[in-house]
């Protein structure tokens, strides 16, 4: 038997060329793989997962809406609730909601996680009429944000070796100089004294980022780098 | 027992969904008695200690811990090369199966490699046939005296005895990659051409190359087809194949452990539109300029030398996991589109001819390549396993359907329904 596409010989009692899935009429069709069991194979292993993430989806639904109910029971509005139930939604989106997908997709879920995080800060800061929302907790997730998703572009993209490195030693270098944004933000926030200890780790990442961007110029350097610590 | 240089990189690269597992199988004239199969397995054990072994996980490395007692064999219940579990590895690290009239053994990477296995395989073999029809098989073609001791150079760590004093650079162009949409299950599926070797031993010296060479010729000639189908001829990427080369023979020792090193041989596109004649002499150039000891024993050294690094020594486990992947993404996978292992020509005693018919083997699905293709032949017949996770069978039917229009008779065999 043979199939009329792909012009290969076929075993006997195949419906279908494996190769091209050109149908094959065979009037004594056994219906039976005569070299492997498939009706043994395994289950679709997947399907546990989706089990577990509908059961923690219901669980963490459950959770939020009773501690909703007994709150409003006691003191008439949503007090110590109004936590779990934010708590948990940040949980769901930045855990739960990815492992529903196949894999995971940094470009879509970092956003989404930070603005989530984001989000919970805004809703705390709210609650407790805070006024460290806007000076410090936003530009804080905002310049972790920015690090996290450069980073990984940074480790993602298919470049020259010696770009990389170029890129990398530039990316410490500015995450020195995040750190003491960082702590000026705290300054103006909370009144703490400014540039204590942003100072030290800005002279590390920038000594070290600089160190990484000269090394990228010079060829003997980076090749032993490479060779002793695969840089 | 420690890994050998080859084996660290299979436990750190190794995930909950994927191991790197190969195949190896032969089929008998007569329906495989599960009893007799396992005598025959027990029996081994003392002759091959390196193979009876157990992956364990220490702080700094990861270790071979002899088994205390021979795996039971099995009958073949999934499809072939079943997801090997963190578990299963911690009880032994190959599995025995049988299926009507075939015996397979699957090995986890760590213990050895194609050949070593083939050799575990034609000793179980010739074992069983003894046991089975009392015959008497001579010490020749791999099988060996069970009563001897294990010699100790088959125990060995080849790498390290044959390494050079300087690494040669693994620096290469990353090739084109082929896509599919990806099997959810997690199952391989596989579709094995049976070719007649004589034919396919012609075709290939009418372009006066190897079965190998030839096979990789038509296989990067498919490959330049589809990437021509995808992507515009200016940003096209080179198609290599990934050969892993025996080398046993170029350092003459006959380690049981892995002892194998992959070249990737290929070509760009972007040149020319290559005929196979042209790509069977690039592999041929290539492979010659390539294959030759003092290169080999450089790039040994580049995987053995980080090896001896102190820093890299005293590192914890994970530590050295995530060195090791790292340095996999950038160095394995990508500099190849595919895997040809290509076991060649088997060989057996004539008292084992008349009682096996056939040899096959397989390699799992690398963790980025949705495709792999292995080769064995046996007497007349080569049968070429086309391994893969996705849907698609558009390399494999272009694959053969090249060798037909060749003049290469063709039959199919596939683990589907």
């Amino acid at each position: 038997m043979y199939c009329v596409r792909c012009g290969v010989s076929l075993e006997d009692g195949v419906n279908e060329c494996p190769l091209c899935g050109t149908p094959v009429w065979n009037p004594e069709n056994k219906k039976k793989n005569p070299h492997y069991n498939p009706s043994l194979y395994p289950v679709e292993t997947a399907g546990g997962k989706y089990t577990l993430l509908s059961l923690l989806t219901a669980a963490m639904a459950i959770v939020s809406l009773g501690c909703l109910i007994a709150c409003f029971s006691y003191y008439g509005q949503a007090a110590w609730s109004a936590y779990v139930v934010f708590s948990c939604l940040l949980f769901y989106v930045v855990v739960i909601l990815p492992a529903w997908f196949g894999r995971y997709y940094p470009i879509v879920f970092l956003p989404v996680s930070f603005a989530a995080a984001a989000g919970y800060l805004l809703f705390i800061c709210l609650y407790t009429r805070g006024k460290w929302f806007l000076s410090f907790a936003f530009p804080l997730v905002g310049i972790i944000f920015i690090f996290t998703y450069f980073g990984y572009w940074l480790a993602k993209l298919d470049l020259a070796p010696r770009i990389k490195l170029r890129l990398l030693g530039l990316y410490l270098i500015l995450l020195g100089a995040a750190t003491m944004m960082i702590e000026f933000f705290m300054h103006i926030t909370f009144s703490l004294p400014m540039f204590n200890w942003s100072l030290i780790t800005a002279v590390l990442f920038g000594a070290l980022g600089l160190f990484l961007f000269i090394a990228s110029f010079i060829k003997p350097l980076r090749r032993a780098m490479y060779r002793k610590m695969f840089i | 027992m420690r890994l050998d240089n080859a084996a660290l990189i299979f436990p750190a690269i190794r995930s909950n969904r994927w191991v790197n597992t190969f195949r190896l199988s032969l089929e008998l004239t007569e329906e495989v008695d599960p009893a007799l199969l396992q005598q025959a397995v027990d029996d081994l054990m003392p002759r091959f200690p390196s193979f009876y072994q157990r992956l364990r996980t220490g702080f700094f490395w990861y270790y071979l811990e002899e088994v205390e007692a021979p795996p039971k064999v099995q009958p073949e219940y999934a499809y072939p090369l079943t997801h090997m579990s963190k578990k299963e590895q911690k009880t032994c690290c190959f599995r025995v199966l049988y299926f009507e009239k075939r015996i397979a053994v699957e090995f986890f990477h760590v213990l050895t490699d194609g050949t070593g296995g083939l050799i575990f395989l034609k000793n179980l073999a010739a074992r069983y046939l003894t046991l089975k029809y009392g015959i008497r098989i001579p010490e020749e073609d791999g099988i060996v005296s069970l009563e001897e001791e294990p010699r100790e150079i088959e125990l060995k760590d080849a790498f390290q005895r044959c390494s050079g004093k300087f690494a040669m650079s693994r620096k290469e162009a990353t090739a084109y990659h082929l896509r599919g949409r990806f099997d959810v299950s997690g199952a391989m599926h596989l579709i094995t051409g049976l070719v007649e070797t004589s034919a396919l031993v012609h075709a290939a010296k009418e372009c006066g190359a190897t079965v190998t060479a030839f096979l990789a010729a038509v296989m990067m000639d498919t490959i330049a087809e589809m990437q021509n189908g995808h992507v515009r001829k200016k940003r096209q990427k080179p198609v290599k194949i990934t050969v892993p080369v025996n080398l046993r023979e170029i350092f003459h020792t006959e380690t049981f452990r892995n002892f194998a090193l992959v070249l990737n041989v290929g070509v760009d596109p972007r040149l020319t539109d290559y005929t196979i004649p042209e790509l069977c002499r690039e592999y041929k150039n290539q492979m010659a300029l390539e294959a030759v000891p003092e290169k080999m024993a450089a790039r040994i050294a580049a995987n053995v030398i980080p090896q001896q690094v102190l820093g890299m020594r005293i590192a914890p486990l994970f530590l050295k996991n995530m060195t090791l992947r790292a340095i996999y993404n950038r160095v394995g996978e990508r500099k190849g589109c595919i895997n040809i292992s290509n076991l060649g020509r088997v060989r057996l005693p004539a008292e084992m001819q008349d009682r096996i018919t056939r040899f096959d083997f397989m390699i799992g699905v690398q963790i980025s390549y949705p495709n792999n293709c292995s080769v064995a032949s046996y007497g007349n017949l080569t049968s070429i396993n086309f391994i893969r996770n996705i849907y698609e069978t558009e390399l494999e039917r272009r694959f053969f359907t090249r060798l037909v229009k060749m003049g290469i008779p063709v039959r199919i065999e596939s683990s589907e329904v």
